[in-house]
């Protein structure tokens, strides 16, 4: 069991029983009087147009797959950054088809027009 | 502490990077143009095919085969592989070059994909590890998800890509827990090094090394299209685009059934009975299955679907006679795949020549009378067919006589008995067609012209190519034979 | 002491998040229970010393996969009656029975095979303790399986342009 792990779980424990506390506290001792504005969904103070649960477009799928590729990407890059002092040159050069290949994945994704909106 | 540049062979490794290279210029090339022509793309990826294909003919197998630590094995079993991948990749771009309703997608999107698919198949059969079997299997998987789906507008299209991506994933991670197993029974993922760990340390008979196994076999089953994992098979075979279903039934077999076979070659020896036991049943089951069930189909992408089954039932056969260590089955099943490629992508390249813009004809009804509407065409179909079927003096026999007498010289009995009378029902359909191409009357007449697109000479290309084949290996197989039984020296 | 606590803690949240994906009738609370879950492997796997795995659930799980769940909730986004319309109890039961009896082999399984403890191999729990996992993986990603690792790429670049094909519009 690894104790440098300790102070981040005790950073972990402390906020999130300040905010199970606070919702537990203004449960147990707030007065509740709601009023339809009140219990509107909360939108940054814009008023909201329509219900929320409207379907999404599949336009953001796509942008949450090409976000996962890359996501993944960065998977390999972490390891490789860590161990990169010691692998000198070969450590880089190894690197540049990998980048190579995901490079010209993104500029085909960009010539396709996927990172377009409309 | 510096890492020295690790000895690479390019010349063994030259044959996949044409191919990642080809795809990535193909697909960027139709980002940058994509008004260009697309017949200058199909041409590319043709001589992209077959420059690798020449590559690893001319890559001859020598002593330091293995690089980077097994991952990468090129080795006369390799060499053949690629050769029957390529070959298999080369002949699904001749037929969606010919394929009308193929005209208006993307060129370079779909001739990228075929490469990737390719390169990935190349990488899963030229490995010791288990862990490039699942990465080559993956990148072609994904590929071929979606060219199944590949022509958006058709609901069969959708649901076949769905079908097969869904129950494909499943089985990829039967395959991964699998290895999962093997590893933590073992310690390794390199099949020599599981090899060496089977013989000196009793975990062979351990239930996590059996279940991994099990799993496994699950997983590769499923890619074959064996029994029981083959359902998916004539809805997905049906739904994609024709070109699309050649590649399928061919490419990634060979691919699956390489891994296969280094698997057991690997682990078969000392994995016990039980896998001769599960063989032996799958490889009847799985023919008797896709022989029976293809007798009652009326669309033709449906009975080459389950004649694809039948046909990776007989290939259990060697799988097998492998288990039991023989070198006489890893050549037949070479030789098998060759003439089956050929004889499977010349049967799909008839129906797509077939067809017209707008309609394909996938009914077996309207094949009737082709052989007085469209001779050449009908002739064609009927030496696959007779191929097919094992009939002499066609590739087809030949192929099934060298695998079924090396199963017997194992000493299986029933296994090839089986397997023959599976040829004689399988007779029954592969002729019904021929039969009905030549002495029934045409229905409706035709829409005759326009029925040869663009692309007729693509079509016919890859007719007299798979026809010369099927009858070359049919009357003077001992050549060829010969080159795939010295290519089964695996290095273990 | 500690350490035992904090297992029995993380196997807790594991378990209690798992049942709850399966046991939650609204898909948005099942995609957030899995996020317990997937914090709580993550957890495992650093009692475990596998830092590096445990970085990758959480980026890789936790965050990507779960949004993209998400994202297919929301695109789907199954008003309460089809939800209800979709109420299989046939498939419940078996896919409980089913469940069981593989949870049961799987016990017995890792009750009766000695799996390898770690001892074997380039890396032993002590020299990763010096070394640092994620170091450990770096390098061995660079030389053994620098061949899996480059064709990562290429499986990459297939996702995109499977994603960029599928979701292309119609009319080009």
């Amino acid at each position: 069991m690894p104790r440098e792990y300790v102070p981040i779980l005790t950073l972990l424990a402390l906020a999130g029983g300040f905010g199970l506390l606070t919702l537990a506290a203004t449960f147990l001792f707030g007065k509740r009087r709601p009023t339809a504005r009140k219990a509107a969904a909360y939108e940054c103070g814009i008023i909201p147009q329509t219900s929320a649960r409207g379907r999404f477009s599949v336009k953001f799928f796509l942008v949450a797959i090409l976000f996962i590729v890359f996501d993944v990407e960065t998977i390999f890059l972490y390891p490789w950054a860590v161990a990169f002092r010691d692998l000198g040159l070969y450590g880089f050069v190894v690197m540049l088809p990998f980048m190579g290949l995901l490079a010209a994945s993104l500029v085909y994704e960009w010539k396709r027009g996927a990172l377009e909106w409309d | 502490m510096t890492i020295p540049f690790p000895q690479i062979h390019w010349a063994y490794l030259l044959p996949v990077l044409l191919v990642v290279g080809g795809a990535v210029f193909v697909l960027m090339w139709d980002a940058f143009f994509p008004q260009r022509e697309r017949s200058f793309l199909v041409t590319l990826t043709l001589a992209v095919l077959a420059s690798a294909l020449g590559a690893s003919l001319a890559a001859q197998p020598g002593s330091e085969a293995a690089s980077m630590g097994g991952m990468y094995l090129y080795d006369g079993f390799t060499r053949f592989v690629f050769a029957l991948i390529l070959l298999s990749s080369f002949f699904s771009v001749l037929l969606s070059a010919a394929q009308r309703s193929l005209e208006e997608v993307p060129a370079g999107d779909y001739l990228g994909l075929i490469l990737f698919a390719t390169s990935g198949m190349m990488l899963m059969a030229a490995t010791r590890s288990l862990l490039m079997v699942f990465v080559g299997l993956e990148i072609f998987s994904l590929a071929l998800y979606v060219l199944a789906g590949f022509l958006r507008g058709q609901p069969e299209g959708n649901e076949a890509a769905l079908k097969y991506f869904l129950l494909g994933s499943f089985a990829s991670g039967f395959l991964l827990y699998g290895m999962a197993l093997i590893f933590g029974a073992t310690g390794s993922v390199d099949l020599m090094e599981i090899a060496q760990r089977l013989t000196t340390s009793p975990p062979s008979r351990s239930p996590a090394f059996l279940l991994g196994l099990g799993f496994v076999v699950v997983g590769l089953g499923f890619k074959v299209a064996a029994a029981p994992f083959y359902m998916w098979t004539p809805d997905v075979y049906e739904g994609s685009p024709t070109a699309v279903t050649a590649f399928m039934s061919v490419g990634p077999k060979v691919a699956a059934f390489a891994a296969f076979f280094r698997l057991l070659l690997a682990v078969g020896p000392r994995a016990g009975a039980e896998l001769d036991a599960i063989l032996w049943v799958m490889a009847v089951l799985t023919m008797t299955a896709g022989n029976v069930s293809a007798i009652w189909q009326s669309n033709i992408k449906r009975m080459l679907a389950y004649s694809s089954i039948a046909h990776a039932g007989y290939i259990l056969v060697a799988l097998a006679a492998v288990r039991r260590g023989s070198d006489l089955a890893t050549g037949s099943f070479l030789f098998y795949m060759l003439v089956y490629a050929l004889m499977n992508m010349g049967a799909f390249c008839v129906v797509v020549a077939a067809g017209a813009r707008g309609e394909e004809r996938t009914r077996i009804e309207d094949y009737a009378g082709l052989g007085y509407t469209r001779p050449a065409l009908a002739a064609a179909m009927a030496l696959f067919m007779v191929s097919l079927a094992g009939i002499p003096p066609t590739g087809g026999f030949v192929a099934k006589f060298y695998l079924f007498s090396a199963a017997v010289k194992v000493g299986f009995v029933w296994l090839p008995v089986i397997a023959v009378l599976n040829s004689v029902v399988s007779v029954s359909y592969y002729l019904r067609l021929v039969v009905l191409m030549y002495m029934r009357e045409p229905g409706e007449a035709p829409a005759r012209p326009g029925l040869l697109g663009p692309g007729w000479s693509y079509a016919l290309a890859a007719l007299v190519l798979a026809a010369a084949g099927v009858l070359n290996f049919g009357i003077f197989p001992s050549s060829f034979f010969e080159l795939a039984l010295r290519s089964t020296l695996l290095l273990n | 002491m500690a350490g035992q606590l904090f297992f029995y803690f993380l196997a807790l949240l594991t378990v209690a998040g798992a049942v709850a994906v399966v046991a939650l009738p609204n898909p948005l609370y099942s995609v957030l229970s899995l996020v317990a879950t997937f914090l709580g492997l993550a957890g495992l796997y650093l009692s475990l010393n596998a830092q590096f795995v445990a970085v990758v659930q959480v980026i890789v799980y936790a965050g990507a996969i779960m949004m993209l769940f998400l994202f297919v909730v929301m695109l789907i986004n199954l008003g309460r009656e089809e939800r209800q319309a979709l109420r299989l109890p046939v498939q419940k039961l078996a896919g409980t029975i089913i469940g069981l009896g593989v949870f049961a082999g799987l016990v017995n399984l890792y009750a009766t095979t000695p799996l390898l403890t770690g001892a074997k191999g380039l890396f032993p729990a002590a020299r990763l303790a010096e070394v640092g996992s994620v170091q450990a993986v770096g390098r061995l990603l660079v030389t053994q399986y620098v061949l899996p690792f480059q064709a990562m790429a290429v499986l990459l670049f297939v996702g995109i342009v499977g994603a960029v094909v599928l979701a292309r519009r119609r009319a080009r």
